[in-house]
């Protein structure tokens, strides 16, 4: 070990990081992955540090502000959105935003029901916070988020009423198990389903599972407002974690996926039984981990790809189950996401569609725009499919299982692609470079109009820029031919924005 | 695939809106076939998402019938007095939801009709079955993203790549019902659905509000040059399959929105006031492209739209009523509008949704996911103003019931229900079995409330 560590000091002394070996169009792909789109400052950062120390970095860096809006003053999450970008297309904290704002996908609380600023921030702060955590304390600390109660019924989701014949609300405790943590069917290490003797899926929990933990996920209010008393039902509250109320909680005995929770417990201790319960089921590192891969590198990652970080799910190293940074590293530093980072072969199963949020800020970051309050980037988003933090319902605005027609691939993003979002995507382009993006955005294509007059040099530059350099060449041949009937430096850079932005090449991130 | 020719004509500021003259000479003659041949025929498929309380959408008012929902129903339970009171042909006496009246109205005028209890299945299946584990179920039942796939492909015993609206447009493919048009017969205008994806065919979505077809374009040879690179761009073959998925979406976008805009050219506003809702805009769009359904030389049609928030796991009262408040305007003006365009006989409107909810309330003044639900079917081709299917025992935990919250097994199946709307709009019997591969299960295959 001294000696290692020696070399590395010396290493470091001498300018020469084991960091040295990673191209600029390597940095740029992976921070395709890690961030909301590679810049020039944070290519160069890269290069210099090195993937690892990168992620190290990054996983020390504080969350960007939520902004605090004050109750009442809005009535809906535009403050939120408008933040959203700005912190995207500025904060140092580009990897944990990625992160928290897949984990917002995948435990959905939507601006639908939950549409206040101040009942839906403190839900985005548990997820920047969560983001590099246990998976664990995530769990418990959404589970008992007033915004998530509310969304999802668990709060003031009393015990059975018998006598009056009434039941547990099943909402929260179904899409727990089925979107949060263990999905619908038993899966191997790798994310492969298992099947039976008849070859039939296994499911990995039935109605009853539902109900029983329903009954366990009873007796729970929002926090109580500062200085006021608790009630069995407290009015809406959103700071602080939902309040325990035994006199409503269910203390029959229920049987969950592994454990039989005992009668007569109270709501604090089942809540935890059974949050642990699930979190130990088997299911939770593969069902977890593919969706991370599939919002950070690809749509479709091979069985041993989802293995890999399925076993880093189950143990860190030192023996820490449920480690989100260790799953991260595991993603982003797995051979095949770093595959094609300079490798001129594209994998043919892979990369993965660009959804709105994430095409809008890598096209602004590489064009170093600057985004500030008042801007409207949130509409084209939702004229492009994704409405910021309203999805449609807890299932998101896609499902991780979307079908792409014509293909035996998975493709999420795919069901907000349509033939109508699609043409909004190309308009949302032509508008970047022949008009403007409306207030709090600036966009400064000066620096294109400038090397413009000698076109390959822009082109290039653009593939670099948007493509980590994979242009390929007829495309580039096509762009170029464009850039000769333009009529001035300013169309011709406007024409190769046009057509490396819109091009389904660069929707795709790959 | 829109081609170089294509792209070179474009001429004013939209491809969409531009004129494709090679396509021109085709619509000429596709619109002098379609008035010779004045047989259309459209199905609307309205998918109410989250699973629609069946159980408040319609009720029995017979003495019996309304004292056993009153009762399972606890403080769910409509008050008698609130219903809009419908009597069936065939008998019996129910009610249907306070918001619904442009509904009931069309109900006494014969327009509508009720199937009670339909839902996904493999099989005929008993509550002893189904207790049992005995006969095959539909896979993840009582899941909200299965069950509405399930509704949308007809196939569940588990994932399909195709739809059954999909296949239906393809047999309507294979018969050259449509043809020489090379519209799509499954048109959503509410975004990509499971429902239109055929085998050999694919949907076209238009969002209403959307733009019709890349923008930004007009005739300088800068501009021209600036659509050819796109076109070539998108021709290119990157050996990456999520990328040529998204270009041949691209194309079909620019291809279908240049040929509705030209059919769209020349149309007058419809006279018909559509309500000021995300529904309302649905419907109104449906209208306005089955209004220039001759220029689009088409003669099968398949919509769909949809209403979201159905999943009233608590204050239901309050939130069903509001989406009631949506959905029976827009059926309204949905039909005012196929009788202003002289097509009430041809345009049949129908109701999905992921599946009923438990006849028993939660503490939350909600319901929970169940099954088996009633549906509605609109237009003067119904056989409206009568209830078909089996209304539900509605005793918890009796015959119907999968436990004991009122969950009910469905009594008719979604193959059933699907090949009477499929059959009215011109598959064959063989096919049906084609596009409904579990309808020989069942028994009869058609219902009665169509043709």
């Amino acid at each position: 070990m001294g000696l290692r560590r020696l070399s590395c000091i010396l290493l470091l002394a001498l300018g020469i990081s084991s960091a040295q070996s990673v191209t600029p169009n390597a940095a740029r792909r992976f921070l395709e992955q890690a961030s909301w789109g590679p810049t020039a400052d944070s290519v160069a950062h890269v290069q210099q540090v090195g993937f690892d120390q990168w992620l190290e970095e990054q996983f020390a860096e504080l969350p960007s502000a939520a902004p605090d809006v004050q109750p009442g003053t809005s009535t809906n999450l535009r403050p939120l959105q408008e933040a959203f970008f700005i912190n995207a297309l500025g904060g140092a904290d580009q990897l944990r935003q990625r992160v928290a704002f897949a984990l917002s996908e995948v435990w959905v609380v939507s601006g639908v029901k939950v549409g206040r600023p101040e009942a839906f921030a403190p839900y985005l702060r548990i997820l920047a916070n969560g983001a590099f955590g246990n998976y664990y304390d995530l769990m418990r600390d959404i589970t008992l988020n007033p915004a998530m109660g509310h969304y999802l019924d668990m709060v003031n989701n009393d015990k059975p009423d018998p006598k009056r014949g009434r039941s547990a609300n099943e909402n929260y405790a179904r899409e727990l198990m089925q979107l949060f943590t263990v999905g619908e069917a038993l899966l191997n290490q790798d994310g492969t389903l298992q099947r039976d003797a008849a070859g039939l899926t296994i499911p990995v929990y039935t109605q009853d599972t539902v109900t029983a933990l329903a009954r366990a996920l009873t007796g729970w209010t929002y926090p109580p407002q500062p200085g006021q008393p608790s009630h069995t039902h407290n009015p809406a509250y959103w700071q602080g974690p939902m309040v325990a109320m035994p006199s409503n909680h269910d203390t029959q005995p229920k049987t969950l996926l592994g454990l039989t929770l005992a009668a007569d417990r109270s709501p604090e201790e089942d809540l935890d039984f059974a949050l642990w319960d699930i979190f130990s089921h088997p299911n939770v590192g593969p069902f977890v981990g593919r969706q991370l891969i599939q919002h950070l590198v690809m749509s479709n990652p091979s069985p041993g790809y989802v293995g890999r970080v399925s076993a880093a799910f189950h143990d860190n190293g030192s023996g820490v189950r449920g480690d989100l940074k260790a799953v991260i590293k595991a993603i982003l530093l797995d051979p095949e996401a770093r595959a094609e980072d300079d490798s001129g072969t594209p994998n043919a199963a892979g990369g993965h569609l660009r959804e709105p949020a994430l095409f809008i800020t890598s096209l602004l970051r590489g064009l170093h725009a600057s985004v500030t309050t008042g801007n409207n980037l949130a509409g084209f988003a939702s004229q492009m499919g994704q409405n910021l933090y309203y999805a449609p319902s807890v299932f998101n605005y896609f499902p991780p299982a979307y079908a792409v027609a014509g293909t035996e691939l998975n493709g999420p993003e795919f069901q907000i692609y349509s033939t109508s979002t699609a043409m909004v995507r190309a308009n949302f382009v032509n508008t970047l470079a022949f008009g403007s993006l409306g207030a709090g955005v600036a966009v400064d294509l000066s620096p294109l109009v400038a090397l413009a007059r000698t076109a390959p040099d822009l082109v290039d530059l653009l593939g670099a820029a948007f493509l980590h350099g994979a242009l390929p060449g007829p495309m580039r041949d096509s762009i170029l031919a464009a850039m000769q009937k333009a009529t001035s430096d300013k169309l011709r850079a406007q024409t190769a924005l046009y057509l490396v932005g819109s091009s389904t090449l660069y929707q795709v991130q790959r | 695939m829109f081609t170089r020719r294509d792209i070179l004509r474009v001429s004013c500021g939209s491809l969409g809106a531009a004129g494709l003259a090679a396509r021109f000479t085709r619509f000429g003659l596709m619109s002098a076939m379609a008035q010779s041949a004045p047989d259309y025929r459209a199905l609307v498929c309205i998918f109410l998402f989250g699973g629609n309380d069946g159980n408040n959408l319609i009720v029995p008012l017979s003495q019996a019938g309304y004292d056993a929902y009153s009762k399972a129903r606890s403080d769910l339970a409509l008050a008698g007095s609130t219903l809009l009171p419908v009597e069936m042909k065939s008998g019996g006496a129910y009610g249907l939801h306070p918001k619904l009246s442009e509904v009931q109205q069309l109900f006494t005028q014969d327009r509508v009709a009720a199937l009670a209890n339909v839902g996904t299945l493999v099989a005929p299946l008993t509550r002893a079955q189904y207790r049992a584990q005995s006969s095959p179920v539909p896979a993840n039942l009582f899941s909200h993203s299965d069950q509405q796939l399930q509704w949308q492909t007809s196939i569940p015993q588990g994932a399909s790549t195709t739809g059954w609206g999909g296949r239906v447009a393809d047999v309507i493919e294979r018969m050259g019902l449509n043809s020489p048009s090379a519209f799509p017969a499954f048109v959503s205008v509410a975004g990509n659905a499971a429902l239109g994806s055929g085998g050999r065919t694919q949907p076209v979505i238009f969002t209403p509000g959307g733009p019709l077809g890349l923008q930004g374009f007009n005739s300088t040879a800068a501009s021209q040059a600036r659509l050819l690179a796109a076109q070539e761009t998108l021709a290119f073959d990157s050996g990456v399959s999520l990328v040529q998925a998204a270009s041949g979406v691209v194309a079909r976008g620019v291809d279908n929105a240049a040929l509705l805009a030209k059919a769209m050219a020349g149309a007058q506003p419809l006279k018909t006031v559509f309500p000021k809702t995300s529904l309302g805009a649905q419907v109104q769009q449906v209208a306005r492209i089955i209004q220039v359904r001759d220029d689009l030389g088409i003669r099968r049609q398949i919509f769909f739209c949809s209403l979201g928030g159905f999943d009233t796991h608590s204050a239901q009262l309050g939130d069903q009523q509001a989406l009631f408040g949506q959905l029976s305007p827009a059926m309204g003006a949905l039909y005012d509008a196929t009788q202003e365009l002289g097509v009430a006989r041809s345009v049949v409107t129908f109701t999905e949704s992921d599946f009923g909810r438990t006849l028993q309330a939660n503490t939350n003044h909600g319901t929970d996911h169940a099954w088996g639900s009633h549906h509605l079917i609109l237009g003067d081709a119904v056989k409206g103003g009568d209830l078909y299917g089996a209304f539900p025992d509605p005793t918890l935990g009796g015959p119907d019931d999968v436990d004991n919250r009122g969950r009910w097994i469905p009594t008719t199946a979604l193959d059933q229900y699907g090949a009477t709307l499929a059959s009215w709009f011109g598959v064959g019997d063989a096919d049906l079995h084609t596009v409904f591969p579990n309808l020989k299960n069942f028994s009869p295959a058609k219902l009665t409330f169509l043709g």
